[in-house]
């Protein structure tokens, strides 16, 4: 039986990463679907469909702040892990030593400075939250791959490193990114760029 | 070219057309497309292409009341505007100049 509300994850995606001027709207449009007998996969569909096509409208419409956001996020993400595990692994490492202490701190401490950076972009570029979550996602990727064909090649780097480096990049800062995003968006208002809708 | 008009952003400006303004707004504009094409349209893709129109200036746009029914948000009311209808007429003039004298197109459904 499918449940009385829809998913209200996809929603608050929505509502968080799609400006005002469209999502609200288009919230209401998909819940009236829904409300009609529209299942929960065609929901998520509609949502996921949703964000792709601001990125893309975001990307095309503003170039140049779509590029200065992935930057800025980016830029901000790498620095915030780099000097809080170099720190925090320094600290920790006189305890359980240097290369434990990377493995304790690394995971949570990426994912709090993807997350900062996420946020950073949020506040700063209202508009380009989920291409900024796309473009961290390509450049960090194209970045690890880089960072792991280095290490195998010269370094000669276990496997099992590498693949920590692979989940950090690929899953843990994205989430955090996202999470950041999210987090920004409460309580932020974009009705400002919205035209005067209605108005004479 | 600033006034391009594509084929889906054509087909919109048709369905608001079509519709009472109380009534042109997302789903019935997209419903209204899905029962002339018989393809699936997404709602999102219909808001960009109403975005776009109205950042041309074809179609103008006014928040309406907030129901229960859709969770507490707004409808979208959407209508043409003098500059969209004449737009529309060109495309139709245009569309019309072409089709004429093409053999194969006349007679028969398909």
């Amino acid at each position: 039986m499918k449940p009385t509300h829809p998913p209200s994850l996809a929603t608050k995606l929505l509502e968080s990463l799609v400006p005002q001027r469209t999502s609200e709207a288009l919230v209401g449009d998909l819940i009236e679907q829904y409300e009609g007998g529209r299942s929960r996969r065609w929901y998520w569909w509609q949502v996921i469909l949703a964000l792709v096509i601001s990125a893309g409208r975001e990307g095309r419409t503003r170039k140049l702040q779509a590029v200065r956001a992935v930057v800025v996020g980016y830029v901000t993400g790498a620095s915030l892990c780099y000097f809080t595990t170099s720190l925090a692994g320094r600290f920790v490492g006189r305890f359980v030593g240097v290369y434990p202490a990377y493995y304790l701190v690394f995971l949570p401490l990426s994912f709090f400075s993807a997350a900062a950076s996420g946020w950073i972009v949020r506040r700063s570029h209202p508009r380009a939250m989920v291409l900024i979550w796309a473009g961290f996602w390509v450049v960090a990727s194209v970045v690890a791959f880089a960072v792991c064909a280095w290490f195998y090649v010269f370094e000669r780097m276990p496997a099992p490193i590498m693949v920590f480096f692979v989940v950090v990049d690929f899953i843990i800062a994205p989430l955090g990114v996202l999470a950041g995003g999210l987090w920004g968006s409460s309580g932020a208002n974009d009705a400002w760029e919205s035209p005067r809708l209605g108005a004479p | 070219m600033a006034d391009h008009l594509k084929d889906f952003e054509l087909m919109i400006l048709l369905a608001v057309l079509r519709l009472d303004e109380d009534e042109a707004y997302g789903v019935p504009i997209a419903t209204a497309i899905e029962q002339t094409t018989g393809r699936s349209v997404a709602l999102a893709s219909v808001y960009a292409a109403l975005e776009r129109l109205e950042d041309k200036g074809w179609v103008s746009s006014r928040m309406g009341e907030s129901t229960a029914q859709r969770g507490g948000r707004a409808k979208r009311h959407f209508r043409v505007t003098a500059k969209g209808v004449r737009r529309v007429r060109q495309a139709k003039s245009a569309l019309v100049k072409m089709w004429m004298g093409i053999r194969e197109l006349q007679g028969g459904t398909t």
